[in-house]
């Protein structure tokens, strides 16, 4: 005979005797726990960085900088040194400052999910967590673009998103490969379309270079995609380009 | 707020509960598995990490869930230390079946190693594939399918039907590795 484990587990879990909501002061307890876990973090990493080099970010393309910052000027690592800084007050590449979108040793400005930048209702997201990658090895990573607007879109994309790959905000890797063959794009409002595959991811070299093809060392990173919808709006005229940012999600490189 | 503060409002608001019931599976123990989420919650949200997505954050903390589990010996001994207590014994087939059920498959996992209930966890709640339990939990797939196969036939003897007392033994109870799924993960809803 055979067990419905699927069902057993789902059954034994819809029915755990776990509470259904946290109250205030559990909530207090957690908030307390993790601030001064990331208080002693932020003063070891202010002492580690100091004299680092002055950073850069990012800019991915005028449509997504509508929704981000780009910064120019060195950033304090505090406690929100992991990227979710805004960048008050400094220029944007729409200012004229000359930002490599993913140029190693850049900072990454974390993309706001709640903005639209194309503001044509396209997300892109990673829909199911990164599984650990070997030191050298690959990847598997789904992206899913979503229309959350209410009009079909129709165009184009590589399959696979730029892949920039952060530890502490800070650019350290970028995707291995070259142009791959274009796929079309046609979604219904709510629909959504994946792309998914292996990769492997190439560690940066010199603030500022590309990346030298070694590969990252172990520990934990951040992987932001960007991926690129050319809509076809009109068959005559050019694609327009909208670049649809996500991220960062977590991945583990594994000696 | 702290991009991160509002984060963990919205995972423990929105997604709270099912934490600590995907961390009760691996536990055993409604106390255990909520400690264990914020524990998990501390580990993820600690580490200065920008987030800002609900769902990222929470595959954040289920992975936290899980490392955090394996690696918790006290769990594991508090674990040891009550299973008994649901451990099966007569039957008694009655009004209360849906109960019984419940504390039979909360028993049979008990039954298991941390790694075994965490492979059975993976694959019949997470819906992994044996590849992506492998690569989650650093081992080879030869492992996982070990992990699964042993981990599923000690719940079947714990979970089958028991036959009249004349047929007892009568009956094998056989999971091999080709009983066992291994296409891509089905999507829950």
């Amino acid at each position: 005979m055979t067990i419905d484990f699927e069902r057993a587990l789902h059954d034994a879990a819809a029915s755990a005797p776990v509470r259904d909501g946290w109250d205030e002061a559990r909530l207090a307890s957690v908030r307390g726990r993790i601030r001064r876990r990331r208080a002693v973090r932020a003063g070891a990493m202010s002492v580690a960085g100091a004299g680092a080099a002055a950073v850069l970010v990012v800019g991915v393309g005028p449509a997504a900088l509508r929704g981000m910052s780009t910064v120019a000027g060195s950033e304090s690592a505090g406690d929100e040194a992991d990227g979710g800084t805004d960048a008050g007050g400094a220029p944007t590449a729409a200012d004229g400052a000359t930002a490599d979108p993913f140029a190693c040793g850049a900072t990454v400005v974390v993309p706001d999910p709640a903005v639209d930048p194309a503001d044509v209702g396209l997300r892109v997201t990673v829909p199911e967590p990164i599984d650990p990658a070997p030191v050298g090895g690959t990847f598997e990573l789904t992206t899913r673009v979503t229309n959350e607007g209410a009009a079909q879109v129709t165009g184009w994309t590589l399959p696979w998103p730029t892949l920039v790959v952060a530890r502490d905000g800070v650019v350290v890797g970028h995707r291995n490969g070259g142009p791959e063959p274009a796929w079309s794009v046609d979604l219904a409002p709510g629909a959504s379309q994946e792309f998914a595959g292996a990769n492997d991811v190439a560690s940066c070299g010199a603030p500022g270079e590309p990346a030298t093809g070694e590969p990252l060392p172990a520990g934990d990173y951040e992987v932001f995609v960007e991926q690129v919808i050319h809509l076809v709006e009109d068959p005559t005229a050019s694609p327009t380009p909208v670049t649809l940012l996500g991220g960062p999600y977590p991945l583990e490189v594994r000696d | 707020m702290a991009d991160w503060d509002d984060v963990l409002d919205r995972v423990v608001r929105e997604r709270g509960p099912a934490l600590a019931r995907y961390a009760y599976l691996l536990t055993g123990d409604a106390r255990e598995a909520e400690d264990l989420v914020q524990d998990a919650l501390v580990k993820t949200f600690g580490r200065g990490r920008a987030m800002r997505e609900t769902a990222a954050a929470e595959s954040y903390v289920r992975r936290a869930i899980l490392t955090t589990f394996l690696d918790g010996y006290r769990r594991r001994r508090r674990w040891a230390g009550v299973r008994h207590l649901l451990a099966r014994g007569e039957e008694h087939e009655g009004p209360e079946g849906a109960t019984s059920d419940r504390v039979d498959v909360q028993a049979a996992l008990g039954t298991l190693s941390p790694r075994e209930r965490a492979c059975l966890v993976l694959r019949f709640y997470d819906d992994l594939t044996v590849p992506q339990i492998a690569a989650r939990l650093d081992v080879s797939d030869g492992a996982v399918k070990r992990y699964l196969s042993d981990g599923a036939r000690r719940m079947e003897v714990v979970l089958a039907p028991r036959p009249p007392a004349d047929q007892r033994g009568d009956e094998v109870v056989h999971v091999t590795h080709d009983d066992l799924p291994l296409t891509e993960p089905r999507r829950t809803p």
